[in-house]
Order: C-alpha cells, then sequence, then structure tokens
C-alpha cells in the first residue's frame, strides 16, 4: 500500500477547519485510511490504497474528509478554463515515448507546504501509476517567462545540452544521463534511444527532458504563478489519469484550471478531460450484497457523502456521476463498498449465518501429525529450513547431483532452486548449531518439490519426513531404529534391504521398501559429507515419503 | 593407644566432623560440612586441624575458576556486540559508509572504532576506499555469519539467567573465548578457593569402629530392594534445592504451533482444509483471480518465475477464454481491464505467491454449495530476507460458498476468528484487495500495548472471477496475516525467527 506524507496543518487549511489529529483518525479510518505515524520532520504518514491514486495527496484526503464530515458533499465543482497554450507532439517520438498530454495552471499561490505537496503528489504517481517512470513521467514548470506554443519534441544525446535542475552548468542529454542522480537512476529508460524526448518551448527554452529531469531555468518556485503540467509516457491510459489526479488537486486548492490543446500526429485533443461518467444501479441489489436496508433517500445522501452527484432516484434505482478523479470502479460492487464506506464500516453488525457444515482435516495433515508427535516424543527438535535452497546445499555438499524446479530470477543463489530432499536442510542446521552441545536430534515434516513431467503444472510438491542426530554415541542402529519406530505408526509392512547413497556410508545405509516400492533410506552420513558441513562428528539420519 | 580408644576420647566436635564426613562417603567441604553439623566454620576448622594431627583426615585447598559478566558485558548481552548490529546493517546494504556507523548501528561514537576493528578481526567486513569517503563492505565471511553466532557470542549468551558461571561447567570450544571477551572487559574471571576435608584410611577405619553410625549409601539399588537390607542402611541425604543438569523435551517448532492453532481454530469452525501444487500457473495464481497481466504484483522483482519447469497446462481451454474475455472486456457487467490478454503469460510457472492460488482452483472444481474451506500453504515472494520480509511463509486463508451471503456475514466470520484466538476488542475497515469487492480489514485491540492491529483481511470475490468459474453463489474470502499472529502468539518481532533452528532458541522457547 502507498504510504504519504501530509502536512496537518495544510490539511486543516484545506479543510477550512482545525482538527486535531485525533479528531481524525477515525474518519481517516472509516475511509480506509490509515494513520502510520509520524515522520521526524512532523509529517503524518498516512497509508492509502492502491486502487485510488486520487487519495495519494492531503489535497485528495482533504476532499474525500469533507464529504465524510459533511462539510462540502456530491462530486465537487471544479471549473476548467479553455485552453491557453497549445503542446505540439512531434512524430519522430513514436518508437520511444510518445504520448503527451499537458494541463496549465494559472493564478497559483504556493506556499512551501503546497509546492512540496504538489512535488510529492507527483512523485507518487512517477512510482506507482507509472512504474518508476516507465509508463509515463510528469513535469511541472513556471511557464510564466516562455513562449508558448511547447514543442514535445527530440534531441541527439549530444547536442548542445541545457542546465539540469540543482545543476549551474550545461550538460548535453548524454552527460545528464551519466552525471545528474536522476540521469543515473533513470537513464536506464531512454538510454538505447538515438534520440531522447525534450520539451522545448518556441523561443527554444528547454522545459524538461523526460522522463529525466526538468531544465533549472523553468524551476518551480512558490512564487510561481503560471504553471504548466505534462505527462508523457508509453501508456495514453494511464497518462491521461495522473494528469487528472494532478489538476483536481490544483483546483481543489482554488487554482485556475486551463485545458491545453494538444496537437498529435493523428490530430487534436484537449486534455485534461474532466466529463464525469454516470451510472445507475438497483438499490435492492446493493442492500442484498451487504446485508442493509438503507432506503432511497438514505442512500442518496451517502452517496453525496461519498462525492458522488445524485441525477436521479426513485424506489429501485439510483443514477449517480463518478467523480472524473475515480478509476476504480469498474462494476457495481465497487460503488456498493463506497455505499458501505458512507454508511460506516462501524455501524455494519457482524452477523454469523448458520452453516451446518463440520471442519475436517486435510488427510495428509494428519499423517504429518503422526509423524512430528512420534518424533518428537522420542526426544527430536523440530526445525523448519526453508524450501528455497542452493544447488551447492542440496546437491554438491552432499555428494549427489540432480534437477530440480529452478527460479529464473532469484534474489540470490543461496535461494535459486527448491529443496528436493529434506537432509541437506537437516544437515545446514547441525552446522548451524555446532557449538551446542552433543548429542543433538532434530527433524522435519515438510514438503519437497520435485519436477514431474506429467503433472499440471510440471512439478508436484511432496510430503516427507526426516531426522538426523550427531554425537559420538550415535550410529546406524540408534536412526535405524527411529525411522522404524516412526514407521510402525503408520503400520506399513517394511521390508528393509542394504542400500547404496553417495551421501551415506556403504554398507552402513539402508532403504525401506513397501511392496517394492522405496519408501525411504536411512544411514550413516559419510564422513566427506560431515567434514562438507564442517561438522566433526557422526551423523545419522534418515528420510522417508510419508504414506498418502 | 588403640584407635578405638582414641576415637572415643576424641571430643564431640571432632566426632562430629568425623561422621559429617563418613556420612558423606569420605569428603566434604567446610560448607558442607558447615550444613551437615551445624558447627561454625572456625569450630570446623579447629576440629578438622586437630584430626589432620592425629592422621584422622587431610585438609585440602581447591581452586576452581569463576567467570563473572560485567556491566558492559550485560549491556551487550541485551544489545548484542556492536560488531553484530553493524553487520546486520551491512547484510541489508551490503555497504556502509564508516561516517554512517554511529547512527545507522546505534553505537557510540568512541565504540565505533573497536566495533570494526572487530569485524575487521573477525573477517566480516573489509574497509574500502569509495570517492574518497572509506565505506565498510560486508565479506563472504560476513554474509555466512549473519545468521550464525560466533563462540564469543555463544559464551556471552550464557550468562542468561546466571550472572557467574565456572570455567570447567563451559564447552571447550567456548573456553578458547574466555581470553577474548576478557580483553574486552566484557567478563571478567575469579578464582575461588575451597576447602575440602577428606578422610584418611585410618579415619575411615575409626568411622568403621564406630557402631553408631550407620553405612550410608547414595544409591537405592535393586539389590537393596530385593534383600530388604535398605531398612539397615542410610540412604545419604540429597541437597533437593541443589541445580540439575538442564534437559529438554523434543517440540515442534514455534512457527509450527502458530500453524497448527490456526488450524485448529478453523476446524472448529467448520472449515475443512485443502492444499495445493507449490509450483503454479500464472493462470491460477493471477489471471483467475482476475489480477491484470500488468498489475505490479506480477512483476518480476516481486514474482519469483521458474526458469524449470517453463510452462504449465491449463486443462480447460474453455476456462481459459473465459477469463481472458473477463479481462479484457468484462463480464458480468464489468467494463474489464481494457488491455489485450496474453494466454502465453497463463502458461507460465511460477512459485505460488498467494493461497488463493489454492481456493480458486478449489472453486473452478464447482463444490456443491454449502462450503467452507481453508488452507495454510506456504507461498513465495522475491524479497531480500530481513527482519520483516522473508522469500517464503506460510499463508492462510479460507472462503465460505452459500446461496445467501452477504458483506455482514463475511465481518461475521472475520469477528469469529478472533474471538476463537481470544481477541475481543475488534473494528473493521474498508480495505483493498485486487479480487475481492467490497473488502475489509479487521484490527484486533491489544490493551497491553494500547494498540489496535492488522489481523485479518477480507472480501467478497468480485463478480469477474467469478463469473468465468461458473460460480453463481456470493463466495466470502479472508486472510489472515501470519506475521502479525506470529507477533501476539509467540512474541516474535524478528520474522527470521519463524525459521530459526537455533537448538538453543527453540528449547528455550516455552510450550505453555
Amino acid at each position: 500500500m502507498p504510504t504519504i506524507e501530509i502536512d496537518l496543518s495544510d490539511l486543516n487549511r484545506l479543510l477550512d477547519k482545525k482538527f486535531t489529529l485525533s479528531e481524525l483518525e477515525n474518519p481517516l479510518k472509516n475511509l480506509g485510511i490509515e494513520i502510520e505515524g509520524k515522520t521526524s520532520e512532523g509529517y503524518i504518514k498516512l497509508e492509502v490504497h492502491h486502487d485510488r491514486p486520487d487519495l495519494w495527496g492531503v489535497e485528495g484526503v482533504a476532499r474525500a474528509l469533507k464529504g465524510y464530515l459533511d462539510i462540502e458533499t456530491g462530486a465537487p465543482k471544479y471549473r476548467i478554463e479553455n485552453p491557453l497554450i497549445k503542446l505540439e507532439v512531434d512524430p519522430a517520438l513514436r518508437d520511444t515515448r510518445p504520448v503527451a498530454v499537458m494541463g496549465q495552471i494559472r493564478n497559483a499561490n504556493f506556499e512551501d507546504e503546497s509546492l512540496k505537496a504538489l512535488m510529492d503528489l507527483q512523485e507518487k504517481l512517477h512510482d506507482i501509476l507509472g512504474r518508476n517512470r516507465e509508463k509515463i513521467s510528469i513535469g511541472a514548470y513556471e511557464i510564466g517567462d516562455i513562449e508558448p506554443p511547447i514543442r514535445y519534441t527530440t534531441i541527439k544525446p549530444d547536442e548542445e545540452g541545457f542546465v539540469p535542475l540543482n545543476f549551474d552548468e550545461k550538460l548535453t542529454p548524454r552527460e545528464i544521463l551519466e552525471k545528474h542522480p536522476k540521469g543515473r537512476k533513470y537513464g536506464h529508460l531512454i538510454k538505447e534511444a538515438d534520440r531522447y524526448p525534450l520539451l522545448v518551448s518556441s523561443d527554444g527554452h528547454v522545459l524538461s527532458m523526460p522522463p529525466i529531469i526538468n531544465s533549472e531555468k523553468c524551476r518551480l518556485t512558490k512564487k510561481a504563478e503560471n504553471v504548466g503540467v505534462d505527462v508523457t509516457g508509453t501508456d495514453e491510459k494511464i497518462a491521461r489519469r495522473a494528469l487528472k489526479v494532478i489538476m483536481a488537486a490544483a483546483a481543489e486548492r482554488g487554482f485556475e484550471i486551463h485545458s491545453v490543446e494538444v496537437e498529435r500526429p493523428d490530430g487534436k485533443i484537449v486534455t485534461p478531460d474532466l466529463t464525469a461518467a454516470t451510472k445507475s444501479f438497483e438499490l435492492r441489489r446493493a442492500n442484498k450484497k451487504l446485508g442493509l436496508n438503507i432506503d432511497p433517500k438514505k442512500a442518496s445522501k451517502i452517496m453525496e457523502r461519498m462525492r458522488y452527484d445524485v441525477l436521479e432516484i426513485d424506489e429501485e434505482n439510483i443514477s449517480v456521476e463518478i467523480p472524473f478523479y475515480r478509476f476504480d470502479l469498474m462494476h457495481e460492487v465497487d460503488i456498493f463498498e463506497d455505499l458501505a464506506i458512507g454508511y460506516g464500516y462501524d455501524n455494519l453488525e457482524p452477523l454469523l449465518p448458520s452453516l451446518e457444515i463440520t471442519g475436517k482435516p486435510h488427510r495428509m495433515q494428519k499423517v504429518c501429525e503422526v509423524a512430528r508427535r512420534t518424533l518428537t516424543g522420542l526426544g527430536f527438535m523440530e526445525v523448519m529450513p526453508y524450501l528455497l535452497t542452493s544447488p551447492e546445499l542440496n546437491f554438491d555438499q552432499m555428494g549427489t547431483s540432480g534437477e530440480a524446479v529452478e527460479i529464473e530470477n532469484p534474489i540470490s543463489k543461496e535461494y535459486s532452486i527448491l529443496r528436493t530432499w529434506l537432509v541437506p536442510g537437516l544437515m545446514e542446521v547441525l552446522e548451524e548449531n555446532k557449538l551446542h552441545k552433543l548429542p543433538q536430534r532434530i527433524f522435519e515434516v515438510g514438503d519437497v518439490v520435485i519436477l514431474d513431467e506429467k503433472s499440471e503444472t510440471g512439478a508436484i510438491n511432496i510430503k516427507r519426513a526426516a531426522a538426523a542426530s550427531i554425537g559420538e554415541d550415535i550410529d546406524f542402529t540408534y536412526i535405524r531404529s527411529v525411522a522404524e519406530a516412526l514407521l510402525r505408526e503408520f503400520n506399513m509392512d517394511l521390508n528393509v534391504e542394504s542400500f547404496k547413497h553417495p551421501s551415506f556410508l556403504e554398507e552402513r545405509t539402508a532403504k525401506f521398501t513397501v511392496n517394492g516400492e522405496i519408501q525411504g533410506f536411512v544411514g550413516e552420513v559419510h564422513p566427506e559429507v560431515i567434514t562438507n558441513f564442517d561438522l566433526e562428528h557422526p551423523v545419522a539420519a534418515f528420510e522417508i515419503d510419508l504414506p498418502r | 593407644m588403640s584407635l578405638k580408644k582414641e576415637v572415643e576420647k576424641l571430643n564431640a566436635k571432632k566426632k562430629k566432623v568425623l561422621s559429617a564426613l563418613g556420612e558423606n562417603e569420605g569428603k566434604a567441604s567446610v560448607k558442607e560440612i558447615q550444613d551437615f553439623t551445624g558447627l561454625s566454620h572456625s569450630a570446623i576448622m579447629r576440629a578438622g586441624l586437630g584430626l589432620e594431627e592425629s592422621n584422622f583426615l587431610k585438609i585440602r585447598d581447591k581452586s576452581r575458576e569463576k567467570i563473572a559478566i560485567t556491566e558492559e558485558g550485560t549491556y551487550y548481552l541485551e544489545k548484542s556486540l556492536p560488531e553484530r548490529k553493524i553487520l546486520r546493517i551491512l547484510a541489508e546494504k551490503k555497504s556502509l559508509p564508516i561516517s554512517k556507523v554511529p547512527e545507522e548501528a546505534e553505537i557510540s561514537e568512541k565504540k565505533v572504532g573497536i566495533a570494526i576493528g572487530w569485524i575487521k578481526r573477525k573477517q566480516w567486513g573489509e574497509i574500502e576506499e569509495k570517492n574518497g569517503e572509506k565505506v565498510l563492505k560486508i565479506t563472504e565471511k560476513g554474509k555466512k555469519s549473519v545468521n550464525n553466532k560466533e563462540g564469543d557470542e555463544l559464551l556471552l549468551e550464557k550468562f542468561k539467567g546466571s550472572e557467574e558461571i565456572f570455567v570447567d561447567d563451559i564447552s571447550e570450544d567456548l573456553k578458547s573465548k574466555i581470553s577474548t571477551l576478557k580483553s574486552r572487559n566484557l567478563i571478567r574471571t575469579e578464582e575461588v578457593k575451597k576447602r575440602e576435608l577428606k578422610l584418611t584410611e585410618r579415619g575411615q577405619r575409626a568411622i568403621d569402629l564406630d557402631l553408631e553410625v550407620r553405612k550410608r549409601v547414595s544409591r537405592l539399588s535393586s539389590e537393596l530392594i530385593r534383600t530388604g537390607r535398605w531398612k539397615e542402611v542410610k540412604l545419604r541425604e540429597y541437597n533437593v534445592t541443589a541445580p540439575t543438569p538442564k534437559v529438554c523435551p523434543g517440540k515442534e517448532h514455534p512457527q509450527r504451533r502458530i500453524i497448527e492453532e490456526l488450524r485448529s481454530i478453523l476446524l472448529r469452525m467448520g472449515f475443512e482444509e485443502i492444499t495445493g501444487p507449490i509450483v503454479e500457473s500464472e493462470f491460477w495464481n493471477f489471471d483467475a483471480l482476475f489480477q491484470a497481466q500488468n498489475h505490479p504484483a506480477r512483476e518480476i522483482h516481486d514474482t519469483l518465475s521458474l526458469l524449470k519447469p517453463d510452462r504449465a497446462d491449463i486443462p480447460d481451454e474453455e476456462l481459459l477464454n473465459r477469463v481472458k474475455k473477463a479481462h479484457e472486456e468484462g463480464v458480468a457487467g464489468s467494463t474489464g481491464w481494457g488491455y489485450e490478454f496474453d494466454k502465453d503469460v497463463s502458461h507460465r510457472t511460477i512459485l505460488r505467491s498467494q493461497t488463493t492460488a489454492d481456493t480458486v482452483r478449489y472453486l473452478a472444481k464447482k463444490p456443491e454449495p454449502p462450503v467452507k474451506v481453508f488452507c495454510i500453504d506456504k507461498v513465495f515472494r522475491r524479497e531480500r530476507i530481513d527482519y520483516q520480509h522473508l522469500a517464503e511463509f506460510p499463508q492462510a486463508e479460507g472462503i465460505v460458498m452459500a446461496k445467501e451471503l452477504n458483506f455482514e456475514n463475511m465481518l461475521g466470520y472475520l469477528k469469529q476468528i478472533l474471538v476463537e484466538m481470544g481477541i475481543p476488542k475488534i473494528r473493521f475497515r474498508p480495505g483493498y484487495f485486487p479480487y475481492t469487492e467490497p473488502s475489509a480489514e479487521a484490527d484486533g485491540y491489544f490493551p497491553e500495548r494500547d494498540e489496535w492491529i492488522e489481523l485479518l483481511g477480507a472480501g467478497m470475490f468480485r463478480p469477474e472471477l467469478l463469473e468465468p468459474l461458473g460460480i453463481e453463489q456470493p463466495v466470502l474470502a479472508w486472510g489472515i496475516g501470519f506475521s502479525r499472529i506470529a507477533m501476539i502468539r509467540m512474541g516474535i518481532e524478528d520474522m527470521r525467527d519463524l525459521h530459526n533452528n537455533d537448538i538453543e532458541w527453540l528449547e528455550d522457547q516455552p510450550l505453555g
């Protein structure tokens, strides 16, 4: 879940009230916004939902709270003025980041807090909606003293560049990717292209080189009154959404917002488009889903608190206008949830239906339980190593080889395959406990994963039990008696035969078979394997398939 | 003078000392004789010296070495050694500028030099120059040591619960670490002298002559019981308050105990247990859950994808087509995600990242309602392991399917689960999960921490998920935050303890 940082006095300014944090705790909670704590600078950390970009900034939080606290209900009445400037999109961007939309803010009146809030919102949209600027990046800059129209065009890596933000010398685009911190962080997104994207005014001032950095000249300060906001990238839907969220935030602050005419190779559009969609639903269905009995009048009030405009209402249907900044409403159930939120989760009554069903453990879990009970009863300590392991541990150190489920993108080599047997994990646990007193007795009951071409996903999990013991007096007889004690509990008709296994001492290893099929093996671990694990005492171990 | 006469002439105190030795199988410390006879230390010594002169006994001075923990040692026992703190940070960050050490590891400036010295001596890290700045980097040995304590730390841990220990009580491996800890002023050693009185052969004979002293035996043998001779002998009194050696039962792992507690609650609530494959297709893990193919959780840095096996079957092609349609253009009145669904992606194999894959597989078999099932299974994520993240961990979740179920019923189940766990004060909040709507989260209130803690997430499966499966009844789904339960139930704050296999730690986790 995204976490945002807001300033309480800024929030109060937007709400035009003076709330303490504890007064807001419950309303925020009921809106699904959690107070996570405070930063060292005194900002409040809020956890907001992933599907609600409109709540990723203080302005959106204020907008939702205004509704919930009945300060201002219904859809926000933001006015969007006609375009004053134009953005021209160069066809040369077709192969890199062809999408561009833009909006304009006029008569802005920033303060330190509101400027920071805009930057923070921009960053959240970059990171999450934009997938770290891969899909979109946003630029906001002072356009008071540049000459429109603005062109979205390209620049060669070694052309004369511009002074990037926070620098005082001109760098070429290539140098920006190499030297500027943002260039190093996001350069990979455009590095491969012959020409990098560039936003430039008609009098030749560079505004920004998306998705990397703005120019120092157009730096946005709190003195800025005339601000351009562009969203460029590869995904038009997301670009349009991000622009709407930012423009809605500016409008919530009372700034004048203008659309911009975007001239693209395929025609002219005007962005942002703040037209709202309408949707109607049957109240009966909502009530049934939620288990409530809300009447139309109350429902309409609730919808307004949730910042919907109610267009029409009768005994059966409610028709609402969906706020233009909401992108999470795919189905009527999404609106039903808003109805429940507006009604208040605190007011819902947890009601257990009576379903006559009895609980039933999984068959294999019962078998595992017997294995665990037997082995703990024999004084063995249960250990739980990871299923993720390395070929070194699973095969090499054990003196074996084989195939295992193999991970394409492991976080480290240590966790690059799934284990195919349990004994290596036990050996590693013994190694970790080298300094603990002897003898030691440990066991595990758990899954191994085996490649199996005939299975649906190409591999199957198998439940096994394994135990190992280390100490001066540990030997084959002891561990076999433990293994057999376990097998006896499963009532299996066993045969014991001599067995060869590279991890165990020849002549001191046996296998258990049931109807000719191998069920497990037991033996004294080979001294070479013991030393591979940096151990110095005899180790004996067994591993068996649990009866299915 | 005959021995018998000589014994008879001994004064009362001397006799007492002699018989005390007799009762203690021939030797005892002054302290033990004190306990036995009630005589003062000086009286025993006076009597003892006299008896030594008459060759009844010998007095010997024995010494033992004792180690005591210093104040600084106690501090590090609690907070762990400064180099260990640095190592933990190095394990996460791989490198750390020396100037940042005091702040990051919370070590005072004047200790930093010492701590780094130990990092180097233990070969946990190396110092490199980077842009004119000294930077500490973790070594291979350091990586290995992140989860493995070294001898000096284990020795220090021996002081958990006791302020002093005797050198001859610790293992040879650890003895070698005494000088290390001593040089760091974390422990100090001290010689403790003990004076022991031991009967000579003559003394033994003197006691045998004295018929009033019954023969003492230490062990009640089977022979004594069979022959009835137990009536004639006197059993040596044990010091029943003396410490006994530590033994420990075989126990289930703390993680297992949490799993088993949850299982028993859910079985009691009438849920049936199911399970599913660890190697899963993206189809069941994501597509069938209506999680868009470009959802961030599906990206390569979140989910572990597989080289081998590299392709899964999807037995029901029709189902795949219906799911594709739900994603692309929507079903059941939904707008869908509006992107081009790629069937090849559905066939890709991954390690199960959410147990909802198990429950949806179950639903696809169209079970006859009403149905209540749960699973507790391992899920895998591409996470670097640290105190709050694991690459694999258990997840518990369940579903309820029946004809008439609504959101308030959903909350009813959440409440019951928490009540069964003994958490009576709960609250609900709106939640967000990609495949449920409406969704909720349930918090439990913990008075001792004065804190609401998020414990459950839940919701009603989206119509876009149910319709392709052909499920017509509403389905409630919930999941339990395993790490939070571990924290509440076992006091596990560091998630790595869910896989902690340190035997001493396991022995110390009480079952009760």
